[in-house]
């Protein structure tokens, strides 16, 4: 676990326009996650149950510094990492365009440790493509979430949404060749 | 489909959910056909919607086209990233004109790992890329090809599957580059787990245990010796509820072809070829060599006597590396591995696994399967033993002469004893006259009651919802001294933690203790007189300490001195604690009791190790786990002892 107090200061200091403090912010929040998540698929039926229900509060209490939460179940819970990183990495993204547009110095969003290769512009139309996704298919654009910004494997997907993972595989490939198709084809209109 | 801007652009707006129903459907049909059929099946599928089979095709000639989006997630592990070297191929590599390399996925010893698309196959992959060093012959596929062949015999749900065998040649140096296919498993290595999560418990570890005997059978069965088993081989893929539960096993077969029982084998069956992997200048290196000449094969750890001698595998060698890789999981030291104790597994285990290691490969069990129904009837065996315990648990005597055979009290619990391991419910706490088992549900999370005599279980708090969709519940259950109520932890949903006492009847459940944020209140003992509850303070920061609280006005008295971290219960008379702790000059664990006012006394100062379990029912005589070097006998220089309080 990363120190207590650090992501907070983290947060607001990269809030307060310090993108350093994202670079450092987002492997650390990721980390965090994937570990309270890892601890979390495996609690059921096991003596740490509730040690995992402390770990999954800490977490979501220093990710957003809210203190009254509770979680209605695995995939309430999932669902909302999955905003916290969508979030968090959009937000970015943004930022990171808009420098760019107003001259200023261009902010690479793989610069920080464990980014793969996706430029801001392809996030933020990514964003877009997975908003219109969730107007006609909102469990589609959940499977994309949890896979492409939380980082779950599709058996760990079909666990928190009670599907097959056939089914799940089926749909994720599905979404993602289609968002896949989005993108190629707004990159075309834009040349 | 809908409305489209030029150049087949913002195809998504407008599209309804009907007709992304209609694409998803028949798109992922097309999926499950080879990547050249998919055109005519969606033309057919579709021919009589224009606007559906437009974006059918724009979809499949997306699924045709190369594109790293969306390939991964979009953070790496953090293991990735600070692994130093870089793989040696990137995402999108093509090899042997076959592969097209995803991603990366792990280093071992023999090569890189990675997640790759097979174009024969048209389907996912992991596969391994063996560098060749001067390897002793140019066509490394000819040498591995009959491993192969008996290789992709194997079909068994606990084997991870093997492909096939493929050879990149790398036009600057001319090394080839060997390539095994096999089964893409989503998961990790019981290497990576027991990292993570420690060492399992023997109920824990037995269905992995089970599974790696399983599948090793399989291989035995197809005339495989796997020579090479250790934890790095054994896939898990884990699901919730079940700790560790199916076991892969992989990278069988690598090593040697089954040699006949020992035997030298005949000149064919020699040409089997192993690889060992030699460290020198901290670079991984592969060698190949021939099966039956020399040392080869294996992971020095896990290296079977007969292995380092350079003698033939046979299954018995592999049953030697499973004794070392069930310690291993167990939490047996590295150092002890070979001659385990009870002290991380139950009694009976501990001669079956010696078994195994025997340096004569005759006296171990031959097979996998053999070796894991011993395990399992050892503790059917041993469940019986204790279902007898239990229906003489009024008696302290009698409950003690058991528990001598008891090995699963467990000190964590100071005096909780385990009694029953059902998988739906954790039973813990005898009631004083023994006819009760107060213990937590795993199906609600609920305070429930089991009658020994009867079995009857009956439920006494009322959650509204399981605890699967709903934390919370009731932990760590203690019987008042006069068996009439029962304290226990109540964790509400809202992540407030309680102390609850309630009527053995379900009745007059009250709330004695509410705790702080973050604070896990451990219950460990109720003083004789059941006026004071010893808890541990268990919280995030892990500042534990004892404290003592008063059931009539709800006080909370922090412990003070060296029982505060100790384990310790109330004493017998109730005034003051009893805990162990290590003599600093003698380096022996004595038992001390320390008063209300501090000052301390040594109770039990015996040479060796006592550590307190708890006290009979009846507070007459307190359990203690011994190891000294005089105990002798099948617990391995441990045992539980007794003490009569004079």
């Amino acid at each position: 676990m990363s120190r207590p107090g650090e992501v907070t200061t983290l947060l607001s200091a990269w809030r307060g326009g310090d993108q350093d403090a994202f670079e450092k912010l987002i492997p650390i929040v990721y980390a965090d996650l994937r570990r309270i998540a890892a601890r979390y698929m495996r609690s059921e039926n096991e003596g740490h149950t509730l040690q995992t229900t402390a770990l999954v509060h800490e977490a979501y209490l220093r990710l957003t510094g809210e203190r009254e939460r509770t979680w209605e179940n695995r995939a309430h819970f999932f669902g909302v990492a999955a905003q916290i990183m969508r979030n968090l990495l959009v937000d970015h993204a943004r930022k990171a365009v808009t420098t760019k547009r107003g001259g200023g110095i261009a902010v690479q969003l793989d610069a920080g440790a464990g980014m793969t290769e996706i430029s801001p512009e392809d996030l933020l139309a990514l964003n877009e493509a997975l908003a219109r996704l969730a107007e006609v298919d909102p469990r589609a654009s959940r499977i994309v979430e949890l896979r492409y910004f939380v980082g779950l494997t599709i058996e760990e997907i079909a666990e928190v949404m009670d599907a097959s993972v056939r089914t799940v595989n089926r749909e994720w490939k599905t979404a993602k060749t289609w968002l896949r198709a989005e993108l190629r084809g707004r990159k075309r209109a834009m040349a | 489909m809908a409305p489209r801007g030029t150049e087949g652009t913002e195809t998504g707006d407008g599209m309804t959910r009907e007709q992304w129903s209609r694409v998803k459907e028949i798109f992922g049909d097309a999926l499950e056909h080879a990547p050249s059929e998919r055109e005519a099946f969606v033309r057919h599928a579709a021919h009589d919607d224009p606007a559906l089979l437009d974006e059918l095709l724009r979809l499949v000639k997306e699924s045709e086209r190369e594109s790293d989006l969306l390939s991964r997630p979009v953070l790496t592990d953090a293991r990735a990233v600070t692994r130093e070297e870089t793989p040696r191929f990137a995402p999108s590599a093509v090899l042997a004109r076959r592969f097209r390399i995803i991603r990366f996925i792990a280093r071992g010893g023999m090569g890189e790992v990675y997640e790759a698309e097979d174009g024969e196959l048209g389907d996912r992959v992991a596969l391994k890329a063996i560098r060749q060093r001067a390897g002793p012959a140019a066509d490394l596929r000819s040498l591995f090809r009959r491993e192969i062949q008996l290789a992709r015999r194997v079909t068994h749900p606990n084997v991870c599957r093997i492909f096939d065998i493929a050879q990149h040649e790398t036009g600057t140096t001319g090394e080839p580059v060997l390539l095994l296919s096999m089964e893409l498993i989503e998961g990790e290595t019981l290497t990576e787990y027991l990292k993570r999560n420690g060492p399992l418990t023997h109920a824990s570890a037995l269905p992995v245990i089970e599974g790696i005997a399983a599948g090793l059978q399989a291989v035995h069965d197809a005339g495989i010796i796997h020579g090479d088993l250790k934890p790095g081989n054994v896939m898990l893929a884990v699901r919730p509820g079940e700790t560790a539960s199916h076991a892969r096993v992989m990278d069988f077969g690598m090593a040697f072809s089954a040699a006949q029982s020992g035997e030298p084998a005949d000149t064919s069956d020699r040409e089997a070829v192993a690889f060992s992997d030699s460290s020198d200048a901290g670079e991984s290196t592969v060698t190949l060599g021939f099966a039956g000449q020399g040392p080869i094969g294996g992971t020095p750890d896990y290296l079977a006597p007969e292995q380092a001698k350079g003698a033939g595998a046979t299954a018995a060698t592999d049953v030697y590396a499973f004794a070392l890789l069930i310690g291993e999981m167990l939490g047996v030291p590295r150092a002890q591995r070979l001659a385990p104790t009870a002290e991380h597994m139950p009694t009976p285990w501990v001669n079956i696994l010696r078994r195994c290691l025997s340096s004569d490969p005759a006296r171990r069990y031959s097979r996998p399967a053999d070796l894991v129904q011993a395990l399992r009837s050892a503790l059917e065996r041993r469940s019986k033993l204790r279902r007898i315990a239990l229906v003489a648990a009024a008696s302290a005597l009698t409950l003690l002469l058991a528990a001598r055979r008891i090995d699963t009290i467990l000190r964590s619990t100071a005096n909780g004893l385990i009694l029953t391991e059902s998988p739906s419910e954790e039973m813990r706490r005898p009631s004083p006259d023994g006819k009760y088992l107060a213990g937590t549900s795993w199906d609600t999370g609920d305070l429930i009651l089991r009658d020994v005599s009867s079995g009857k279980v009956r439920r006494l708090t009322h959650k509204t919802t399981s605890i699967e969709s709903q934390f919370g519940g009731a932990f760590s259950a203690l019987f008042s001294p006069d068996g009439r109520h029962i304290i226990f932890m109540w964790a509400k949903d809202s992540d407030e933690n309680e102390i609850h006492m309630i009527g053995l009847d379900g009745k007059g459940e009250r709330t004695l203790y509410r705790a702080p944020d973050g604070e896990w209140p451990i219950l460990v003992d109720c003083s004789p007189d059941g006026g004071r509850i010893l808890f541990n303070r268990d919280r995030d920061e892990g500042t534990a300490g004892l404290a003592i609280l008063a059931v009539a006005d709800g006080s909370v008295q922090p412990v003070q001195g060296s029982a505060r971290q100790a384990q310790s219960i109330f004493a017998a008379d109730g005034r003051g604690l009893l805990f162990d702790t290590e003599n600093p000059r003698t380096n022996a664990w004595e038992i001390r009791r320390q008063l209300p006012s501090g000052t301390e006394s040594t109770l039990i100062g015996l040479p060796g190790s006592n550590r307190v379990i708890g006290w009979s029912p009846d507070r007459r005589r307190l359990i203690l786990f011994e190891r000294s070097a005089r105990t002798t006998g099948n617990l391995g220089g441990s045992g539980f002892r007794s003490w009569r309080r004079a």
